[in-house]
């Protein structure tokens, strides 16, 4: 028992000493390091950016970076987020002269997923061509972290040879990357991509049309009204036609207007004839009013709620209707009144002063 | 007779020993699960893509619901932060749950409110009647209903849920300090992995003694008062690294009312908050385990440790009391509302080693810690034991928690470093050693009050707790 005391009680309060040691001197080494960072950190910085706008040439940069060639290679990494144009041109060709970018594709395969989740990033920064290929194969990578750096680089690097890339990946079920980092991804490449994501449209499954119908909803362009009134009608994903709906919300065209009515039937489920209400007082044409306001009656309170919020948004056409429906005695009449007194409340208060 | 007694007493005694080894041992491995957790959160920090979330088509918005009872020192500044969070699209429900102070006459002012008619859907149950919906002139995203209090938090909660127009849910305590960016780190799960998360929690962390400018954090410093530094290491100890060991493990049960979220159809799906709970937050937990068990859905329940919500802890000994008796209760009460969970390989880890753990060692824990205690002391009394024996006990009771709270600093110091003065740190090594002597025992007495308190039935009425609120001015200075 007093051996048993003896042991427990001394490796007790080894391990507390030794917790309390290792807290102190980690608190100890990170003041000193942070002290020493902020100091090389604003001397170094301030090379660089006297390099990038060419007051300081290479071979004199070489002469002084010698002394911490580590931070350096750290700062100039992060100073890439922060450059553009000329001076992005110039730091990019320096660390191309550091061997840093080819260093960085052969990373990509490396064992450690930090080291290839680092080197998808710095290649994703650096913004070249190049950086195309090794992020693409990085899209199968094992570990999902590195799958969506991979996804948030191709954005980042705008190609839109990468949207094909991009959308099997959305789609690959053994290979799952974040839908919204997809979204952001092809929202970045933007309407360069476009015909390459419409091509996309009549193969894969039903996640890869939902990204494309997101994203041409937020191109906006009133040429990609055909295809979308398409996935609105015919694609089998539920997905698809709650996305199809909202971008032909956003895209604002009036041919969009008789599928979208179409699908406000009560055999139709709740929540896309939501968001075809709402796309309807989007696209704000007074024909469509009565419609809506049909839907205040409905039997669903969330929709009915809804269709009064959309009539709101409609104009002095969807107002009188309101109007009229608030003083009816009608089920919808309450959906009216609060959807009248929300307008009310949002319109400028002229001061009474 | 008398050596069977001695046999009882020392098999007791031993027992005793044996339950605080094992007591300790589990935080132990708990902490050392949460060290691996935040290790890797860290490294994936750098990549972890806050700012797409932030721009992204795909984050889902969120209603904020916020109920409030008797909250006028600082509902203004809550609600204002809240509203300025970094979040692509949220809206700000606050229920005034039968206020008696000018908790909504603050408001009113605040925000030009402005009432409007509304049909209220019963999408979960409510018991108190709605007495008005008013909402922000100007403004599309504040929506303030006052009701007739029932005495239920969760009654403001559902209430709110019926309003909430966001697929996603997060609750927030009225006094809570949330940092700029914990509601984007906190969903981010839900833009990782949408189809899975059903829920999550944030940390929750004392704000006494912190440094407050409009609704946010500007300076964190230790508090004034021991009680309430003693608080710090406990939070610190149980709520951030025993949730992330428990997130780890699969078998998170307790989100904190304080700061959770939901995704809206879940929660609506188990008929919302449970009027009758008195631990709406473990037990919401519970049945969406049961829920989405009873699916057959992969799903995560998941704690993220970095965003943080800051909240005022109690700093006298009268307040302290009522707060823990009242969790203890709560917990009774999960526990036997979900008892179908217990040792039901069904649940996994969770009605294997979770349920089982809260069981046998926070609900019957005090009995056993404090009778251990008592018959170490009768026995030692009467020589049943020798000093070594008592020894061993208190070494294995005291210093190894000690040990446990020293672990916990040593992790917050290399993760995330949030008391940087050294001073702070001084103060945190000190409450981490008083701690463990008369806290912890005053602590167990407490529970153990509101274990029978919860066997009695008795006082099921949520209760506010008396707040400071933060005070501020123009330089930003005061707390």
């Amino acid at each position: 028992m007093r051996l048993a005391l003896v042991v427990s009680v001394l490796l007790l309060l080894v391990s507390i000493l030794l917790m309390l040691l290792a807290t102190i001197i980690f608190r100890f080494v990170r003041t000193k390091l942070e002290a020493r960072s902020a100091t090389y950190e604003a001397e170094l910085r301030t090379m660089l950016v006297r390099f990038l706008s060419e007051d300081l040439s290479l071979s004199e940069l070489r002469v002084l970076k010698k002394i911490h060639s580590s931070q350096f290679d750290e700062i100039s990494e992060a100073m890439l987020t922060k450059v553009k144009g000329r001076a992005k041109d110039i730091l990019v060709s320096f660390l191309y002269s550091r061997g840093a970018i080819d260093q960085a594709i052969t990373r990509t395969r490396k064992f450690g997923y930090l080291g290839r989740c680092k080197a998808a990033m710095f290649l994703g920064n650096v913004g070249i061509p190049e950086a195309r290929v090794p992020l693409e194969s990085m899209l199968r990578d094992r570990r999902r972290d590195v799958r969506t750096i991979a996804v948030r680089c191709l954005g980042q690097l705008g190609k839109p040879e990468s949207v094909p890339a991009l959308l099997s990946a959305v789609d690959d079920d053994e290979h799952p990357v974040p839908f919204g980092t997809v979204l952001v991804a092809l929202m970045r490449i933007g309407s360069s991509g476009k015909e390459l994501m419409k091509a996309g449209l009549n193969s894969g499954g039903g996640q890869r049309r939902a990204a494309i119908a997101e994203i041409l909803g937020m191109e906006g362009s009133t040429e990609d009204t055909p295809d979308l009134i398409s996935l609105l009608e015919n694609d089998p994903s539920f997905e698809v036609k709650v996305r199809s709906a909202r971008a032909l919300g956003r895209i604002g065209s009036p041919k969009a207007i008789p599928s979208l009515n179409k699908y406000l039937d009560s055999g139709q489920p709740t929540a896309l004839r939501i968001v075809c209400c709402g796309a309807l007082a989007a696209i704000g044409d007074r024909e469509t009013v009565p419609e809506i306001i049909s839907l205040l009656s409905d039997g669903n309170d969330q929709l009915a709620r809804a269709a009064a919020n959309a009539a709101s948004q409609m104009g002095p056409t969807g107002i009188k209707y309101l109007n009229l429906a608030a003083t009816s005695n009608s089920k919808g009449a309450s959906f009216a009144k609060e959807a009248l007194a929300r307008l009310a409340a949002q319109a400028p208060r002229i001061s009474q002063d | 007779m008398a050596p069977f007694i001695a046999t009882l007493f020392r098999v007791l005694n031993w027992f005793g020993l044996s339950y605080f080894l094992a007591l300790n041992t589990i935080y132990l491995i708990l902490i050392i699960l949460a060290s691996f957790n935040l290790g890797s959160y860290f490294r994936r920090k750098t990549f972890s893509g806050f700012e797409d979330a932030l721009s992204s088509p795909a984050t889902l918005p969120v209603s904020v619901l916020m109920p409030a009872h008797n909250e006028e020192a600082g509902i203004v500044e809550s609600a204002r932060a809240v509203l300025s969070l970094d979040y692509p699209q949220l809206e700000l429900i606050i229920v005034d749950d039968g206020s008696t102070d000018a908790t909504y006459d603050k408001l009113r002012e605040a925000f030009d409110l402005v009432e409007i008619p509304f049909e209220m859907p019963e999408m979960v149950p409510t018991l108190g009647q709605v007495i008005s919906v008013n909402i922000a002139r100007g403004l599309n995203d504040l929506t303030v209903i006052r009701k007739r209090s029932v005495g239920k938090k969760t009654d403001a909660v559902n209430v709110a849920i019926n309003v909430a127009k966001y697929p996603l849910l997060c609750v927030v305590d009225a006094d809570a300090v949330l940092d700029a960016d914990a509601l984007i780190k906190v969903t981010m799960p839900f833009v990782d992995d949408p189809q899975r998360v059903v829920a999550t929690g944030g940390a929750i962390r004392p704000s006494n003694g912190c440094t407050a400018y409009r609704g946010r954090i500007t300076e964190v410093r230790m508090p004034k008062k021991w009680l309430a530094k003693i608080q710090v290491i406990e939070y610190l100890r149980a709520f951030l690294l025993g949730r992330t060991g428990w997130s780890k493990l699969g078998a998170l049960l307790i989100i904190s009312g304080a700061f959770g979220v939901f995704r809206k159809d879940v929660v609506i799906a188990i008929g919302g908050y449970d009027l009758s709970s008195i631990g709406e937050d473990a037990d919401l937990v519970a049945r969406i385990h049961k829920y989405m068990r009873a699916l057959k859905t992969p799903y995560r329940v998941t704690f993220v440790s970095e965003p943080v919500c800051w909240t005022e802890v109690p700093e006298n000994l009268t307040i302290l009391r009522r707060q823990r008796k009242r969790w203890s209760r709560g917990l009774v009460d999960t526990l036997w509302s979900n008892k179908s969970l217990f040792m039901n390989p069904k649940y996994g880890t969770l009605g294997l080693l979770a349920i089982p753990y809260f069981l046998f060692f926070e609900v019957l824990g005090p009995v056993v810690e404090l009778t251990g205690f008592l018959l170490l002391l009768i026995a030692l009394y009467f020589g049943f034991v020798n000093a070594y024996f008592a020894g061993l006990f208190l070494s294995v009771a005291i210093l190894y928690g000690i040990l446990l709270s020293i672990l916990s600093l040593l992790i917050e110091e290399i993760s995330y470093h949030r008391y940087d003065k050294w001073k702070f740190l001084c103060q945190a090594v000190v409450a981490s050693i008083f701690e463990n002597f008369g806290f912890r025992q005053m602590h167990a007495y407490w529970r153990l009050e509101g274990v029978f308190q919860a066997l009695r039935g008795t006082n099921r009425s949520w209760e506010a707790m008396p707040r400071k609120g933060f005070a501020t001015d123009q330089s930003g200075t005061n707390s």
